[in-house]
């Protein structure tokens, strides 16, 4: 009984969780990045990088930042398994999308499953950070050379907030920035209203 | 953790316990230690719930809780938890499922001592559910390696049997115990027989069958046994029967060696083997020393501590009953020690009594005479019982007995005296006209009997010899003073005792006499057998002196020794029973074994059937013969009113009786006509037609018509055949459906007798008209439901004749109505 | 000094893992079990109750419950629940006309209460046999995408050969290394 109670009363008073989902190419570094958070936002420690398996799954991550409560989803991003993304679009209250920035071999795949996500209907509205990942490698694509690859620009005419910028999950670098930019678009986006309206619609 | 919960508690205490009781707490903190990671900690707490289970707390909400525990390599937790599983399986019979898993691990551990701890316990689950489950490794351990599971195990087919003895036939289980009677451990053949024995007297049939190779095989396996092992298997090879003699001697041969075993158990079993052997040894001069071999150890068994004593004495008392020649020199050993209890001096004096002959009685008396100045007073009053007996059964040493008997009355000890009356009327009775001369001694204790019995014994030698003794009537009327008071023995002997002195000295006294005791006992009393004595006395004496006196003072015919033995038939089973406490209580197992009397029942109940069905063919002739003989009496009443048929029918086997009766009863009680119908057991009527057949399954054939009697009014006769398979049918009612007569039986109660099976017993249903059954269409069917208790209730459809459906048909014209 | 010593290695973590093996009977859940405590195929029977061993990964140990799947028990797993870190459910790749039966089975256990904190690795078995769906249809089937506040894994794995098991068991110690911490 008492615990139902504190239950409901946890309900009412807590601040609406703010959803992220985390995808990209399998060794895209996302759920480096994931654990990267973890260890920056939270007092558990996550995963070093060096002991992060691909991903066959969901890995999540709670965390508060800049005073809002965040949930990250981590997708496998393995080829056989980019079907599972859409089952989490429609509560997600905004995309990152992760990309090797080392690998410019693969950039036209990555084109091709951003292309095939922002398609779905579920993302509609949603802010859209695109995350250049090993940026300290050597000869890494630029921010705007994975722009420009992806196509980001046609985005942004559209009138999704978008940003594309460069991080290095392993250390850390402009991970805080990125979560600056997720948190403030996120509340000055329609999305958090969009997803209400649509649970209780449903 | 651990100590963030201690921290936590002082405050949460405060208002919790109030919530708790102390029981629930308990339970959760044990579920909790449970639970723990620690393995000595969670040792300590499956400890703590068998502790709480042998003190009566109910623990069985733990149960999935120490099911979990079961798994471990410590085999002390082990052992506990199976504890626990045996006690608690049973109220939480769906989760037990859970453990079905580690036993048929278990029973594969290498180590063997779990394996057998395995199967031990899955024997004492006795839950339905799980039973199939662990046939497998059952089947397991009866092959295993190690002869200590394999013996286990066949301990647990015999439990199992006892839940499911379809699976145990169904999975060859029996085929593979009697595989082990041949193992080569001795240990494993003695279990696989006492399972095999407790499979037998569960079912009431044979599964081990004795051949003489089978009982070689056990012999051979008797001499390494254990004890108890050893006693296993002398108790199932005293079931098997020798060929011939040589097989017997071979069998003794064998046993033998036992003779000397320390426990007694073997030693009794052992003794009892030999004795079924000795019947079919034909070779006398074996038998005699076989006799004489049974003594010593019989003997030996009589050194042991009071409570084996008094098992032996009372096992001796029956082999001494069969065979009196093994202890006949022996009877020193049974005289009664001064510190025996007074159980043992009972019995050894019984046993004594068995053993008195012409050669030992001297010193036996000797005895007996010591014994009677005891204080111990039951075993007094059986010392001069044992006396008394001697003096009946001993001819040529009644004179020594009797002169034993006077000199304790000069005791004047009450109860001796009393004792010694009743035996000297015993021995009045055995040696006439010969010891009358010690009726005065007696005379002079009269005023200290006080018991019926003493009392009754008295008046009646005073009856008896009223002819020789002066005073008789003066002593009778002593006694006729307090006539109301006494019992009804002291009563009837007096009256008796009266009667015969009236007719030997019909003097004035006397006359007096017998006319207060006659009178009183015709009015006064309450009693039916003193007043029904009286009144035959009184028209006895009224009508023909002489004849009473042919009566009343017939001679006598003399009595013999009449000690207390154990009837032939009984005996014999007894002695098959030997060291068993059916031995002790000196009566049938089965008639204080519950299961046993279960199965002698089962099989009562296939005799009986037998007999019924052998029977059943007479019988039936018999019925047809009484019809045939009541019948011209019935037309001549215009009613069927024959008790003596109904109870022929009832009662085939029987006939003389019920014959009797109906003689009696036709004699007495000329059957009114008015009630003949309602009675109406007519005699059987074979012409009926069969409404309800053997096809229809139910174990009885009904045959059954509508008839309409002369004046008009209606019956259903039927005739009720009992096909069941044993088990007579009574409590039997009948009732219709809406028919187009408006038809109704006038009660719903057959007036019919229990029908035994394979009889035939017939009635006629008076039927009356109901307004509230009459069917509104025309037709001529006739729905009929009729009960009985042990079938429940039998529907069928019959006709409506149309003779007795036309309406109008006036009683007279209607062809059948003279008929019946 | 057992005692203090037990207590010390408690405070460093080095607790037991308490996982259960779950999933319709004839998944393969005891040969896995059997996997990974000794490393080789045993000969299995059906599980009517439970199998527990202790298998030791990477510095964790976990402590493994391999319970039943025959429809009259599992009605008793739940017995089990309490203070599960991690659930591995197994399903028969190859078994495709009983998906639906092993889902509604996998959904119940999300739906309770005392799994709520634990995590789940979904093992498709039977991947060596043809015509074995892969983890994205056994994914799918199972209607993992609905887990939406738990770390969850699918690995497609052969007990008989020994693929896959201990992919899944890294996923499952730094999964739960990373929880505890």
């Amino acid at each position: 009984m008492f615990s139902l109670l504190s239950g409901c009363f946890e309900f009412l008073l807590r601040k609406e969780e703010l959803k992220v989902l985390i995808i990209g190419l399998d060794r895209a570094g996302k759920t480096t990045l994931l654990e990267r958070l973890k260890t920056l936002y939270t007092d558990v420690p996550g995963l070093e990088a060096d002991k992060v398996l691909p991903t066959v799954g969901l890995n999540l991550a709670h965390f508060e930042a800049l005073g809002a409560p965040l949930l990250c989803w981590d997708v496998g991003g393995a080829a056989g398994l980019r079907g599972i993304w859409s089952k989490y679009y429609g509560e997600c209250h905004a995309l990152v999308f992760c990309v090797d920035a080392a690998d410019r071999g693969r950039l036209e795949e990555a084109k091709a499953a951003l292309d095939r996500a922002l398609g779905d209907r579920d993302l509609y509205g949603a802010p859209l950070l695109v995350l250049c990942n090993k940026h300290d490698c050597e000869g890494a694509a630029t921010p705007a050379e994975v722009a420009e690859a992806l196509g980001i620009g046609k985005l942004a005419d559209a009138g999704r907030a978008t940003s594309v910028q460069a991080i290095t999950a392993k250390t850390g670098e402009g991970v805080k920035p990125a979560v600056q930019w997720l948190v403030e678009h996120i509340k000055k986006s329609q999305r958090p209203e969009l997803i209400r309206r649509r649970m209780l619609g449903a | 953790m651990a100590s963030d919960a201690r921290a936590g508690r002082p405050g949460a205490m405060g208002d919790q316990r109030y919530f708790s009781t102390t029981k629930k707490g308990e339970i959760h903190e044990l579920k909790q230690e449970l639970s723990a990671v620690d393995k000595s900690k969670k040792k300590d707490a499956v400890k703590k719930v068998i502790a709480a289970m042998t003190v009566g707390k109910d623990v069985s909400p733990l149960f999935p809780d120490v099911i979990n525990q079961m798994q471990t390599d410590d085999m002390e937790l082990k052992k506990l938890v199976y504890l626990y599983l045996i006690n608690y399986a049973k109220t939480q019979p769906d989760l037990a499922i859970m453990a079905v898993n580690t036993f048929v691990k278990d029973s594969q551990d290498p180590n063997p001592l779990i394996r057998a701890l395995a199967v031990r316990t899955m024997g004492c689950i006795r839950v339905d559910k799980i039973t199939e489950y662990l046939c497998d490794p059952l089947h397991r351990c009866l092959k295993d390696e190690d002869p200590y599971v394999r013996k286990t195990a066949a301990v647990c087919v015999a439990k199992l049997y006892d839940i499911n003895a379809e699976l145990v036939e169904d999975r060859g289980f029996l085929d593979m115990l009697k595989d082990l009677i041949g193992d080569a451990n001795p240990m494993v053949v003695a279990n696989a027989v006492a399972a095999l024995s407790e499979i037998q007297e569960l079912s009431g049939k044979p599964v081990l069958d004795l051949s003489l190779a089978t009982v070689s095989k056990l012999l051979r396996a008797l001499n390494e046994c254990t004890e108890w092992g050893q006693v296993f298997i002398l108790d199932s090879v005293v079931n098997y029967t020798p060929a011939d003699a040589k097989d017997a001697e071979a069998v003794v041969e064998r046993v033998l060696p036992r003779l000397q075993h320390a426990n007694s158990a073997v030693v009794l079993s052992a003794i009892k083997v030999i004795l079924r052997n000795m019947q079919f040894i034909q070779d006398e001069g074996m038998v005699t020393t076989l006799q004489r071999k049974l003594a010593p150890p019989l003997v030996t068994l009589l050194g042991a501590e009071p409570e084996l004593q008094y098992v032996a004495l009372r096992n001796i008392s029956l082999i001494i009953q069969a065979y009196p020649a093994v202890l006949a020199n022996d009877v020193k050993v049974f005289f009664c020690k001064y510190n025996d209890p007074s159980y043992v001096k009972m019995e050894k004096l019984d046993i004594m009594i068995k053993l008195v002959n012409e050669r030992n009685i001297d010193q036996v008396l000797l005895e007996f005479k010591e014994y009677a100045t005891e204080v111990d007073v039951d075993f007094v009053r059986k010392a001069v019982r044992a006396i008394g007996y001697c003096a009946v059964s001993i001819p040529t040493a009644a004179e020594r007995c009797i002169n034993v008997l006077l000199e304790l009355i000069q005791t004047k000890v009450n109860y001796v005296v009393q004792e010694s009356i009743i035996v000297i009327k015993d021995i009045f009775r055995r040696y006439p006209n010969r010891y009358e001369s010690i009726i005065g001694t007696l005379c002079d204790s009269l005023e200290s009997l006080d018991e019926p019995e003493a009392k009754a014994s008295m008046i009646w030698i005073i009856g008896e010899y009223a002819e020789r003794i002066d005073n008789a009537d003066e002593l009778l009327e002593q006694f006729l003073e307090s006539f109301p008071e006494e019992t009804a023995a002291v009563q009837l002997q007096l009256m008796t005792a009266t009667v015969k002195l009236f007719l030997k000295k019909p003097v004035e006294k006397p006359q007096q006499l017998i006319q207060l005791v006659l009178t009183y006992a015709t009015q006064e009393t309450d009693n039916p057998d003193l007043r029904d004595r009286a009144y035959i006395y009184w028209r006895l004496l009224s009508t023909d002196p002489e004849a009473a006196k042919d009566v009343v003072l017939a001679e006598k015919p003399t009595i013999s020794g009449a000690r207390d033995e154990v009837e032939p038939a009984l005996l014999r089973e007894l002695l098959s029973e030997l060291g068993s406490l059916a031995s002790v209580y000196h009566k049938p197992a089965a008639s204080f074994v519950s299961k046993l009397r279960l199965a002698v029942q089962r099989a009562d109940d296939l005799v009986a059937r037998a007999a019924a069905a052998r029977a059943s063919g007479s019988g039936e002739e018999m019925l047809t013969s009484a019809a045939v003989a009541e019948s011209p009496m019935a037309a001549s009443t215009g009613a069927t009113p024959t008790a003596a048929a109904a109870a022929a029918a009832a009662r085939p086997a029987a006939a003389p009786v019920p014959d009797l009766l109906g003689d009696l009863l036709d004699l007495d009680v000329p059957a009114p006509a008015a009630t003949a119908p309602a009675a109406a057991a007519a005699a059987a009527a074979p012409d009926l037609p069969v409404v309800f057949g053997e096809d229809r399954g139910k174990g009885v054939v009904v045959r059954a018509r509508l008839a309409q009697q002369p004046d008009g009014s209606h019956v259903y006769e039927m005739a009720v055949t009992n096909v069941s398979a044993g088990v007579p049918l009574d409590g039997w009612m009948i009732q219709l459906n809406k028919n187009a007569l408006g038809l109704a039986p006038a009660v719903q109660q057959m007036q019919l007798d229990p029908v035994l099976p394979g009889a035939t017993a017939s009635v006629r249903v008076p039927l009356t008209h109901a307004p509230g059954l009459q069917a509104p269409e025309q037709g001529t069917v006739l729905q009929v439901a009729v009960k009985c208790n042990q079938l429940g209730v039998l529907y069928f459809a019959d006709q409506i004749p149309q003779q007795a459906a036309a309406p109008g048909a006036s009683p007279a014209a209607d062809p059948l109505a003279g008929l019946f | 000094m057992g005692l203090w010593f037990s207590r010390l290695l408690n405070l460093f973590g080095d607790k037991e893992a308490r996982i259960l093996v779950l999933g319709l009977d004839n998944a393969g859940k005891t040969t896995i079990l059997y996997r990974l405590h000794v490393g080789e195929v045993v000969q299995t029977i059906p599980t009517i109750g439970f199998n527990v061993e202790t298998v030791t990964y990477k510095n964790i140990k976990f402590q493994v419950w391999d319970l039943g799947g025959q429809t009259s028990i599992r009605p008793y797993w739940r017995c089990y629940y309490p203070n599960t870190q991690a659930i591995i459910y197994v399903v028969d790749s190859c078994d495709v006309d009983r998906l639906p039966t092993s889902r509604e089975e996998f959904q119940a256990i999300l739906e309770e209460e005392e799994l709520k904190d634990s995590v789940i690795l979904v093992y498709a078995n039977k991947q060596d046999l043809p015509g074995a769906l892969s983890d994205a249809q056994v994914a799918e089937g199972l209607g993992l995408t609905s887990i939406k506040n738990r770390d969850w894994s699918i690995f497609k794995t052969s007990a008989i050969k020994g693929e896959g098991l201990f992919e899944g068991l890294d996923w499952l110690s730094n999964t739960l290394k990373s929880k505890r911490r």
